[in-house]
């Protein structure tokens, strides 16, 4: 008996589609947040919601650019959902701001409506694996170069410790090895919003400015490649010879987004400040996996 | 802005690099960028808005309808001058660019720093218009005020793209469309009783809040700040700076407040006429269909 042919079965997969809508609150630097996500079930109907907790907003921005952001997001999804509500299509979908835009349109597939917008929401905000359109503009080549050289010292340090991995493990992309099974590492990277989140720019203006040329979040997803999951995560907070800008910033907004979702879909999250640590996580993860 | 802020003159720029084309990139030439300006007398970088606009008298004409904005307690940012050379801003059209080898643009500062002051998406979208009219509207006070001001600046150019959103209000930008008789005129000469075939808010708001568009109420109030305008008229023609042409921008200025507090005690009767005429959609201007007072 063929259940998923049958339309009633619960085991029957629901298609849809998602598309994130991104936001850079501070110009075409190439620093974007994630703000929400449009989703459109099997039957074609389409929804918008946004991602950023307002209550993270309230607590890591000052109160009046938290109440100035909740009310942009506010605006943009409320027209969003009135557009797509009178029969609007994600693909034709525009923003309502010039800074405001919508990312690629990706298929999902669920078990239930409630888990399809979940996952849109997950895939979106959590593990990146949304095209990261920034990475193709001029200003984010070099946080994306800084990241992979941040990879290449992971790997080299797999290497030696695990011959085995040797070749594998030094070539970008190439998955591991492990029991039957193998595993993949996808980076990424987002960068820092300093200017976003810090308190009043005209006195923290010169320091914000540095920090935000200068500082982003890598984040690694470790995926198996069969089925194909994220089985673990691992963030990078202390960027390399660049200052900390403290908690009060966007990137300890993604931060903590990423510890929550990860918590919630129970996926070990680790966060590390050198790459021979993070290479011991990967190490650590790949040996759990394999048996 | 301040009482003290408004009497004072308006800053004067420079651009701090980088700064965000926001129009032409595509084909090499821009009027209008974002990003920092660093006043020339003293402070700290503001975040600004800066355009190029077409003809130097409309510079003069954006200065005193946003001053005046401001006087009559709309949320207008704060304006300033920003002079920019070739080499910091190279996509300037060449006929920017004045004899001591500077543009003068037009500068409109952030809202308070903090919050955030977004544009909106330029594509032609009635949807996104329905959306941020009926935004505006549903602040009757706000949005009244806002009506008044058009009335009074004759400003027939207030589409929902020539406004930006701070997460809770609407500033206006852009009037440099408004007191069109007065480029280029012996502002002397020039009868003040001349109205805009459009007031665009004042057409949205009756639409939507025929009942209770508080709009002669706004309009009476705004009239009763006359005299403001006239002290800020006066107080702007005094204004100084080591950069002469700002000075005869300030002079301009001066003049055209002038005119604009001669409008004013007739500013009740537009709104009226305007509410209850019909618009015409054909002329952009037209003689005012009432006879100035005494």
């Amino acid at each position: 008996m063929d259940f998923l042919a049958n339309a009633a079965s619960p085991l029957r997969l629901l298609t849809g589609a998602f598309a994130p809508v991104f936001w850079e609150p501070l110009g075409r630097r190439g620093e974007r947040l994630v703000v929400g996500v449009i989703i459109e079930n099997e039957h074609g109907i389409c929804h918008a919601t946004p991602t950023l907790q307002h209550q993270h907003l309230l607590q890591y921005l000052n109160k009046e650019r938290s109440d100035s952001a909740v009310g942009v997001m506010e605006f943009a999804f409320d027209h969003f959902n009135k557009t797509l509500q009178a029969g609007g299509r994600i693909e034709d979908l525009k923003t309502p701001f010039a800074k405001m835009s919508i990312g690629r349109i990706e298929p999902i597939t669920a078990r239930s409506e409630i888990e399809l917008t979940e996952r849109a929401i997950h895939l979106c905000t959590l593990l990146g694996r949304t095209p990261d359109e920034a990475e193709t503009k001029d200003a984010a080549k070099q946080s994306t170069a800084r990241t992979r050289e941040f990879m290449k010292d992971v790997r080299q340090i797999i290497a030696q410790i695990n011959p085995q991995f040797a070749q594998s493990a030094l070539k970008t992309n190439r998955p591991y090895p492990v029991g039957g099974s193998s595993i993949k590492l996808h980076f990424h990277h987002k960068q820092n919003f300093a200017q976003f989140c810090s308190l009043p720019l005209p006195t923290a203006r010169a320091d914000a400015a540095t920090e935000c040329k200068a500082r982003l979040l890598e984040l690694i997803t470790i995926r198996v490649q069969e089925p194909s999951a994220n089985i673990a995560l691992l963030i990078n907070t202390a960027t390399r010879g660049m200052p900390h800008t403290g908690r009060t910033n966007t990137t300890e907004l993604i931060r903590l987004q990423t510890l929550d979702m990860a918590t919630a879909l129970n996926i070990p999250a680790k966060e590390y400040a050198s790459a021979p640590e993070a290479a011991k996580f990967i190490q650590d993860i790949a040996e759990t996996s394999s048996t | 802005m301040s009482t003290e802020t408004l009497f004072s003159p308006p800053q004067v720029c420079i651009p701090l690099l980088p700064v965000d084309a926001l129009t032409g990139q595509e084909k090499g030439l821009c009027t209008a960028w974002e990003g920092e300006v660093l006043p020339l007398n003293e402070g700290d970088p503001i975040k600004c808005v800066f355009k190029h606009l077409s003809h130097p008298g409309k510079l003069a004409i954006e200065m005193a309808c946003t001053l005046a904005a401001t006087v009559l307690g709309n949320n207008t940012p704060a304006p300033c001058l920003v002079l920019a050379s070739k080499e910091q801003l190279p996509e300037l059209p060449e006929s920017a660019h004045q004899p001591g080898g500077f543009a003068i643009l037009f500068g409109s500062t952030y809202v308070g720093g903090n919050s955030f002051f977004e544009q909106l998406s330029q594509a032609s979208d009635a949807t996104l218009d329905n959306s941020v009219w009926n935004h505006f509207c549903s602040n009757a006070n706000t949005a009244a005020k806002g009506a008044a001001l058009d009335e009074l600046l004759a400003n027939w150019d207030r589409h929902s793209r020539n406004m930006r959103f701070d997460g809770t209000n609407w500033w206006l930008i852009d009037h440099d469309q408004a007191l069109a008789p007065a480029l280029n005129a012996d502002l002397s000469k020039l009868k003040a009783d001349f109205v805009a075939s459009h007031n665009l808010i004042a057409s949205q708001l009756n639409e939507r809040r025929r009942n209770d568009h508080q709009m002669p109420d706004a309009a009476r109030l705004a009239a009763q700040r006359q005299n403001q305008i006239q002290a800020l008229a006066a107080v702007a023609a005094k204004w100084t700076h080591a950069v002469p042409q700002a000075v005869d921008i300030w002079q301009q200025t001066s003049s055209l407040l002038e005119l604009l507090s001669r409008r004013m005690p007739m500013l009740q009767l537009m709104i009226n006429e305007r509410i209850g005429a019909n618009q015409s959609n054909n002329l952009k201007w037209t003689s005012s269909p009432t006879p100035p007072p005494p």
